[in-house]
């Protein structure tokens, strides 16, 4: 725990810069968690919610997902991560397109390296390429602009016991000015439980059902607002489970996933009362 | 005794809630002549509306109350604020406490809840003055006021017969001891045009008690759209205290304005020199090299870009570069002399001990190039200026009347008051060249097309109109027009539509007369006629259509470029004004935009509760603009964002879907 500690406070005293928000509209099972995902991480976008979390399977992945977000006209994001199990250590690439109108486009290039420290601690570090272009006639502005960055992340996820991971994740250690927002301390906290481990203490539980409920939370801090998103997910059988999570303030989100053999199918989406439509977003992973 | 507090807490949260409406902000005029009232803005948000406002006053000190008095004051349907409201009894004094009251008919009255504090300066106790009249100008100096004649340059001297035909582009009012009688004044308001700026200085007269250079003087100014300002005047040089009003303060209008300086901060002294200073701002006088005189008539040719001979030589007048720059000709002679320069780069200083007269600075084609020409007439001359074609429109100071011609194709343009800075030529022609025009499938292009160019004095293009002008173009019966045709306009880059709706021609009119599309520009530019446009065909009655932002990337830096973005969508009624059940023309609404990040966290509250209407086709087009900026005031981060209009239909015309509630979605770009 000591060492938890110190990792928490040294991430927390770093000058830090903000991500791509399109980073929080990738992956099924994230969103449909509220992307409190940190300390779950347990499929491919790991690369992209905690890349320690990233040797936590065994298989290599490909995963694809796509959304058209929030329903806006021409406003759409897809993204290709894999994840390669390698000699030195896990490996995972990645790429994500967010594109409106065919004149903006943000791109992200991922590289993550995950490694096993010691018994239940991991570690993860990603080296991300930020590519921003506009392309058009906008009046006085020029009719081609880009800027382009480099980013670093880093990752941990500690295995307190059988029912408790902890992770925590600090992005753009490098402080890419493409991403600069002031006062911003892009660290991420989150914890994964399964609660009624926790309650089976006290209550008499049917022990089929104890570790198919898993609970998550993920406390990030900025300087204009405290975010805090939880989520939880019902593992109904080997092939079917499905996720709901809240951020407490807007947002209520839904996933589910489906496994037909070595396919997983992902959909989920985002509920906003104040906006009119949905965020839709579907997703394969292939299991290699 | 915790139980009671919670409750009396709550009994106090809840009766604030309720008591609705409240005054959130107020504002007054500080400075006010004899024949103006205060006005008092104050903001009332929440609802309802107060069916009433009153005011009470102390004067000087804060207890000895006016009886409270009804406001003119008009309550709003529905979610109204920010009213000006005039205060008729208040009497110029050196200051005022205000009270005001808002009361409702079944509830709760609100207050400003302490008495706010407001200096209300009476002009005539601020010494000296210059009340800016233009129709009375003493053009010589001599203390006789003239009336301007309304042309300039037209060889018909202003009225106070000193035969000065007074140039309207230029303004010096010179304050006189005849005026107020005291020893020191305003000795010279400068206004000049395009852009408009004013400049006062305020030194000591000849002969009379000066004042401590560690004093200070402040400059009040007021100008038609604005309330009085104060600025510290800034000590030049000696003795002499001047202060530039930024131009942007006064670029609606100059019809009228009006400063006055407060001396209380300076201490009298006796006896200086004077000293005989002139700055003047030439901005309005730009000069080209390129600009010639070649039949040394005295004007600029007027034809410099038509390729033509104007003086008769055989030679077209662009392949002659022999000609005199018109400014030496019409100006005078120019002179050599040591001039001291300073704050260049704001264009308007010139200090010199030598009796110059006026400066012209090169402004815009060679900033840092100045002539200097000795001239005792100043006013220029352009009798024989003589438009081309078209109208000379004018700068109407003082009395002013909106001047309107017909062309011989029947184009007619009204210049309202207030339009230009300087004398115009405007020119109505057919171009040689249109763009790709708006058509699509359904729509279609008459045939009817004019360009429509305007000139300041020296044949140099105006862009901008600081009025729109009212073109009324007239199809003829030679178009045969099936379905209604609108009037779009191309600003270089896109078309748009600017109205002017007809629905049928006339076939009985002669040529050049009925048949009217009226519009109103504020620039120049290509106007067709296009029959049954893509845009109407695109509208959507009685829902939110053609959602979109204008430029949809922008970048709120703040840097005077695309800071702020334009939300744009079209709000149509059905044709038929009494359809039950649909939306009928005026059906009023409530307006709602928010502003959402890409991940859907709310952003900005753009607009609240305003109150608009469902119009009928081009008239149904809504803007609101964003600058970029989030609920704190900041800056928003790079990246794509969200746009969430709703409105609220709410009109008791609806025999259903009344409250029926719409909503679109888009969105935009920001970067740096």
């Amino acid at each position: 725990m000591k060492i938890l500690k110190i990792i928490f406070i040294l991430l927390n005293y770093i000058n830090l810069y903000a991500s791509f928000k399109s980073y929080e509209l990738i992956g099924s099972k994230a969103i449909g968690m509220c992307g409190a995902f940190t300390a779950v991480a347990d499929d491919t976008t790991a690369i992209l919610y905690n890349p320690a979390a990233l040797a936590q399977q065994n298989k290599n992945l490909i995963y694809f997902d796509y959304s058209n977000i929030f329903g806006i006209k021409d406003l759409n994001q897809f993204s290709i991560l894999s994840k390669v199990n390698s000699i030195i250590g896990t490996i995972g690439l990645g790429f994500v397109n967010l594109n409106f109108k065919n004149y903006y486009k943000e791109q992200l290039w991922i590289i993550s390296y995950a490694h096993l420290i010691f018994q239940k601690f991991r570690i993860g570090i990603n080296l991300k390429y930020f590519d921003r272009e506009i392309e058009g006639d906008f009046g006085e502005l020029p009719t081609y602009k880009f800027s382009q960055k480099i980013g670093i992340d880093f990752g941990t996820l500690f295995q307190i016991s059988d029912f408790l991971k902890i992770g925590i994740v600090t992005f753009n250690l490098n402080k890419p000015e493409i991403l600069k927002e002031e006062g911003i301390a892009p660290t991420k906290f989150g914890f994964k439980l399964l609660p009624l481990i926790l309650l089976d203490k006290y209550v008499n539980l049917n022990k089929n059902i104890l570790d198919k409920f898993i609970l998550t939370s993920d406390f990030f801090k900025s300087y204009y607002k405290n975010l805090i998103s939880t989520g939880l997910e019902y593992i109904v059988n080997n092939y079917w489970s499905v996720y709901i999570g809240t951020d407490w303030k807007e947002k209520f989100t839904f996933g589910t996933t489906i496994s037909i053999e070595s396919i997983n199918f992902g959909y989920s989406f985002v509920y906003n009362p104040s906006i009119l439509n949905n965020n839709n977003l579907v997703s394969i992973e292939l299991k290699l | 005794m915790k139980v009671i507090k919670i409750i009396f807490l709550i009994i106090i949260l809840v009766s604030k809630l309720i008591a609705a409406p409240f005054i959130t902000n107020t504002t007054t005029s500080t400075l006010i002549t004899k024949d103006e009232n205060v006005l008092i803005s104050l903001k009332i948000t929440n609802s309802p509306m107060p069916s009433s406002v009153k005011i009470k006053f102390s004067k000087g000190v804060p207890d000895n109350w006016s009886s409270p008095y009804s406001m003119n004051y008009i309550p709003g349907s529905y979610y109204r604020y920010n009213y000006t409201i005039e205060a008729p009894q208040i009497t110029p004094f050196l200051y005022y406490y205000f009270i005001i009251t808002i009361q409702g008919t079944n509830y709760y009255c609100g207050s400003s809840d302490n008495p706010f504090k407001i200096n209300v300066f009476e002009i005539d106790n601020l010494i000296p003055h210059i009340v800016h009249k233009p129709d009375y100008i003493d053009d010589e100096d001599d203390g006789i006021y003239g009336k301007y004649n309304g042309i300039a340059g037209n060889g018909i001297p202003d009225e106070d017969e000193d035969n000065l035909d007074l140039d309207p582009y230029e303004f010096q009012d010179v304050f006189t001891e005849d005026d107020t009688g005291n020893p020191w004044g305003i000795t010279y308001v400068t206004i000049k045009n395009n852009p408009i700026t004013i400049k006062a200085i305020f030194e000591e007269k000849e002969g009379s008690a000066g004042f401590d250079n560690d004093g200070k003087a402040y400059i009040f100014y007021k100008t038609p759209n604005s309330s009085f300002k104060k600025l510290e005047m800034k000590l030049i040089q000696g003795k002499v205290f001047a202060v530039d009003i930024p131009s942007n303060e006064v670029k609606n209008d100059i019809e009228y304005f009006l400063v006055a300086v407060d001396p209380s901060g300076l201490d009298p002294k006796t006896k200086t020199e004077f000293l005989n200073i002139a700055i003047n701002d030439f901005d309005s006088f730009m000069y080209s090299g390129d600009l010639k005189d070649n039949d040394g008539d005295g004007s600029i040719d007027e034809e410099m870009n038509n390729n033509t001979d104007d003086d008769g030589d055989g030679l077209i007048d662009e392949d002659l570069n022999d000609a005199s720059p018109i400014l030496s000709k019409a100006y005078g002679k120019q002179i050599n002399k040591t001039i001291v320069i300073t704050n260049i780069k704001n264009g308007l200083e010139i200090i010199n001990e030598n009796q110059i007269d006026y400066l012209i600075l090169s402004k815009g084609i060679n900033p840092y190039k100045i002539n200097v020409y000795e001239n005792s007439e100043y006013v220029p001359k352009f009798n024989s200026y003589i438009p081309i074609e078209g109208t000379l429109a004018k700068n109407l100071k003082g009395e002013i009347i909106n001047y309107s011609k017909k062309f011989p194709d029947g184009t007619e343009i009204l210049v309202p008051s207030g339009a230009f800075d300087t004398d115009v030529k405007i020119v109505v022609s057919i171009p040689d060249n249109l763009p790709n025009l708006p058509i699509s499938s359904g729509s279609k292009f008459i045939g009817f097309y004019r360009k429509i160019d305007v000139y300041d004095k020296y044949g140099k293009p105006i862009y901008y109109f600081k009025k729109p002008l009212i073109v009324t173009f007239h199809l003829s019966l030679l178009y045969n027009v099936k379905e209604s045709v609108i009037v779009y306009y191309y600003n270089g880059h896109n078309w748009i539509s600017i109205g002017g709706e007809r629905s049928d021609v006339d076939k009985s009119q002669q040529i050049g007369y009925g048949n009217p599309l009226v519009v109103s520009i504020n620039s120049p530019g290509i106007f067709v006629a296009i029959e049954n446009p893509l845009e109407w065909q695109n509208v959507k009655p009685g829902s939110i259509s053609e959602l979109k932002t204008e430029p949809s990337v922008f970048t709120p830096n703040n840097d005077g470029k695309s800071d702020t973005t334009v939300i744009k969508f079209l709000l149509a009624s059905n044709d038929d004004p009494r359809a039950i059940g649909d939306v009928p023309l005026y059906c009023p609404a409530i307006l709602n935009i928010k502003i959402f990040d890409i991940t859907g966290n709310l952003v900005r509250n753009l607009c609240q509760n305003y109150e608009i209407r469902f119009e009928w086709r081009y008239g149904s087009t809504i803007h609101y603009e964003w600058d970029g900026k989030d609920n704190n005031g900041n800056y928003v981060m790079p990246g794509v964002y969200i746009i969430e209009v709703e409105v609220k239909q709410i009109s008791e015309w609806l025999s259903q879907d009344r409250f029926k509630i719409l909503k679109e979605t888009t969105a935009v770009v920001v970067v740096r």
